[in-house]
């Protein structure tokens, strides 16, 4: 029998010490001038177009994306490669990248990246002037601009917040379905003894970072002045907000909401438990697609569920939303390569499909798109074409910059209403706190 | 056979060539392969120990934000966690001796929370593992049967990855449906007793005690294994002569077992201490610093602040804030360790 030594040393011939060591010596000088050189041997310079986006919601807009930039490869002659990433991992990926100062070329950004990147982001200012000329003007006219007022990335989609309900619940206590937070609590009030809390994350949580901004915007509370740089969240009405937020979980919701992800709610809505969420339309959509049951009935419980416009507080209805852009790096060497992709993914037929594909999810920011027939194909999508009219960006009435990315990265406002609502601080002591840990970001970001 | 004039003068040439290089390499020191052979570890310690090391010092000491390499400042990220304020001249960080001012209510309350959070999960994680390790370590050595399977079947935490288990031990500690709850509700005899549910994730003290345990779950069996490793070595002579001179079980334990796996246990706490102090998967899998900061660690809230929030500085210093006590703890155990321990046999 043949040992792999024999075997080795009969195909190679024995290694002395010093081959080995020459050998040791030519392959760490070769790894070492490619490190140097920062360029890869010839063999691996072929052309592509890289783009790394966060792994959506619904699979299928991901499917669409990958498609269109596959077309668009063959078309352009160009390999292509689509990345995707879970969405709370994107911005580590995405430091990483500017870190090293290599990576994809095209990239998806959430509302405050254009500014917190703007060093590292091509200038779209032309691009964003074209697509917005071909689809009738953009519906918000902040979104992917750094705090000079440069595109840095195209405006792509937002994903709205309206609070998804059980209809049935709701109408076996005898009330109609809430229109302001006021119905929400007293409604969650009951339907809590029921066994069937409202569930509103008060945890790190993307969730908990656009409802608490709704709450608060909704009282008359802002997070900054609109000059986007003086914190102004200690008010009387932040005050009331947080008030508000701590009677709604003693009342209304269950000490489970301080450890959620922005998965459970959804998972608390399908199995029957949750009466009221807010959510996009995920929640609703995955029911469907599992063909969820409420408990102890044959009865699809997506079939119960509806979606309605965020509630009015005393000082109206507003409600924060994701917003995705998708920009391309300075870094790139595609950078021409990956306008032309932009180019061609924002024109009508290409965007039309995205937005289909994602089953109206991708709310559009092109004014063409905001009342698609898709949101006619349900009457539980009815909501979609207007929220937007109450839908603001981070940092509104500011506009979102990398400070208030970083207020949110730091999850300073749930933490802090989280604090509230479990009686570790007062409302004026966890609005004092939010302000000081605010201000500090500020200075540094600003 | 004759070897030729010409062959002869060929090897006596090879031969001094030999000893010419062979005298130049005396000269170079005793044993220059010996050198060749570790540069390639050399190499590798350099690139991925040493020069991120120094990085992450100069990072500290900067302003560097991700993607821009900064402006030395000295201190100022260390004194901006603890609140201590410059207020004097405008002056260069060497000429800066008065102007200080420290107000605690100004410090960054989530740094002295992550501070607080990962002393009592190194204390109560390193003593729990050490306690137990040594419990299961003891267990073994009396093991007849099936002694393999016991010893490799107690390493499947620690050799599993640890995201991949964290993930299951984030499924039984859920919010809504957690297992542990269910049981207590609905298993015989435990739903007697009334229990839960327990929001192992959401209240702030559950939460620490959540982590720490799985982090106890997982590095157990280090300490278990290592420890075993040191009481196998131990003579039983030394046992004997105990016995003969009337010793219980609890005095042999107290003055043969633990003496002598005193340095094995210190090697062990000093790794776990190092390993326990720089985990960052546990939490960010399981509370990813929540619920309101009371499970950040510093290495959970560094990556917040260095890589999220771009401030790689300001991450570089928290990161960095325990490694002058992490130094004197390896100094006291590597003393420790070096002590001579004899069998005495």
């Amino acid at each position: 029998m043949v040992t792999p030594y024999e075997m080795t040393t009969r195909l190679t011939g024995p290694a002395s010490r010093r081959s080995f060591l020459r050998s040791s010596v030519v392959t760490s000088a070769g790894v070492a001038g490619m490190l140097l050189a920062k360029t890869p041997p010839a063999i691996g310079q072929d052309r592509e177009l890289r783009l790394i986006t966060f792994s959506h919601f619904v699979p299928t807009s991901d499917a669409e994306l990958k498609r269109q930039l596959e077309e668009f490869g063959q078309m352009a002659g160009v390999k292509v490669r689509m990345d995707r990433v879970a969405h709370l991992q994107l911005p580590a990926v995405l430091a990483s990248e500017v870190q090293g100062q290599k990576g994809h070329d095209l990239t998806a950004l959430w509302v405050g990246m254009p500014d917190l990147y703007k060093k590292h982001l091509i200038n779209l200012d032309d691009l964003v002037e074209k697509v917005g000329r071909r689809a009738g003007g953009l519906t918000d006219n902040i979104i992917g601009r750094d705090g000079e007022g440069h595109y840095r990335a195209m405006p792509w989609f937002f994903i709205s917040f309206p609070i998804a309900v059980r209809t049935d619940l709701i109408a076996e206590i005898g009330e109609t379905l809430p229109d302001t937070w006021e119905d929400v609590h007293r409604i969650g009030m009951q339907l809590k003894a029921k066994g069937h809390p409202i569930g509103i994350q008060l945890s790190h949580s993307e969730d908990a970072n656009h409802i608490l901004r709704g709450i608060i915007w909704s009282w008359g509370g802002k997070l900054v002045e609109e000059d986007s740089k003086t914190v102004a969240i200690n008010s009387p009405e932040t005050v009331e907000a947080y008030k508000f937020v701590k009677a709604l979980f003693t009342d209304a919701m269950e000490e489970e909401v301080l450890a959620w992800d922005d998965r459970n709610n959804n998972v608390c809505l399908n199995s029957g438990k949750c009466s009221m969420i807010l959510n996009p339309i995920s929640a609703y959509n995955s029911a469907r697609t599992d063909d969820a049951l409420i408990p102890g009935t044959e009865r699809p419980v997506h079939q119960v569920i509806n979606h309605i416009m965020p509630p009015a507080g005393p000082a109206g209805r507003h409600m924060s939303a994701a917003y995705a852009t998708i920009g391309a790096w300075k870094f790139s060497r595609n950078q021409e390569l990956a306008k032309e992709f932009l180019d061609f993914h924002f024109q009508k037929e290409q965007q039309e499909k995205h937005l289909t594909a994602s089953q109206g999810y991708n709310q559009p920011l092109m004014r063409a798109f905001s009342m698609h027939p898709i949101y006619a194909s349900n009457s539980k999508y009815y909501f979609a074409p207007y929220i937007g009219w109450y839908t603001h960006a981070p940092g509104w009435p500011g506009t979102p910059n990398a400070a208030s990315e970083t207020v949110w990265r730091q999850f300073i406002i749930p933490d802090t209403a989280a604090q509230c609502a479990t009686d570790r601080m007062t409302a004026e002591q966890a609005v004092k706190k939010a302000e000081m840990q605010m201000k500090r970001l500020y200075r540094r970001h600003s | 056979m004759a070897i030729s004039n010409t062959t002869e003068q060929v090897l006596v040439g090879r031969d001094l060539t030999a000893a010419n290089r062979q005298r130049w390499r005396h000269s170079l020191g005793p044993d220059l392969d010996g050198f060749g052979f570790i540069l390639p570890a050399v190499i590798i310690m350099i690139c991925l120990v040493v020069y991120p090391f120094f990085l992450a010092i100069w990072f500290s000491l900067s302003d560097a934000v991700i993607g821009e390499p900064g402006q030395w400042v000295g201190l100022e990220n260390f004194m901006y966690l603890f609140g201590i304020m410059y207020e004097g001249e405008d002056l260069p960080w060497y000429l800066k001796f008065k102007g200080y001012s420290w107000d605690l209510s100004l410090a960054d309350d989530i740094f002295l929370l992550t501070l607080r959070n990962t002393l009592l999960f190194a204390i109560f994680s390193v003593v729990l593992k050490g306690v137990f390790g040594l419990g299961a370590a003891l267990l073994m050595q009396r093991a007849t049967k099936m002694k393999r399977f016991i010893r490799g079947s107690i390493l499947v935490p620690f050799v599993a990855p640890t995201v991949l288990t964290t993930l299951g031990w984030w499924l039984i500690l859920d919010p809504t449906y957690s297992h542990i709850n269910w049981l207590l509700a609905n298993l015989w005899p435990l739903n007697l007793l009334g229990l839960g549910p327990f929001q192992w994730l959401g209240n702030p003290n559950l939460a620490l005690s959540s982590v720490i345990f799985v982090n106890f779950w997982r590095g157990m069996p280090f300490f278990a294994v290592t420890i075993f490793a040191g009481l196998v070595s131990i003579p039983d002579q030394l046992y004997e002569a105990a016995e003969t001179d009337g010793a219980s079980t609890l005095r042999k334990f107290w003055h043969v077992t633990l003496p002598l796996l005193r340095p094995v246990m210190a090697v062990v706490i000093l790794f776990s201490t190092i390993f326990t102090l720089a985990d960052f998967g546990i939490v960010y899998v399981l509370t990813r610093g929540g619920p309101m900061n009371y499970t950040h660690l510093f290495a959970t809230y560094s990556f917040t602040v260095g890589i999220l929030n771009q401030e790689i500085g300001l991450g570089a210093a928290i990161s960095l804030f325990l490694f002058p006590i992490l130094l004197l703890v390896v100094i006291l155990q590597l003393k420790m360790v070096r002590k001579e321990t004899g069998y005495g046999v």
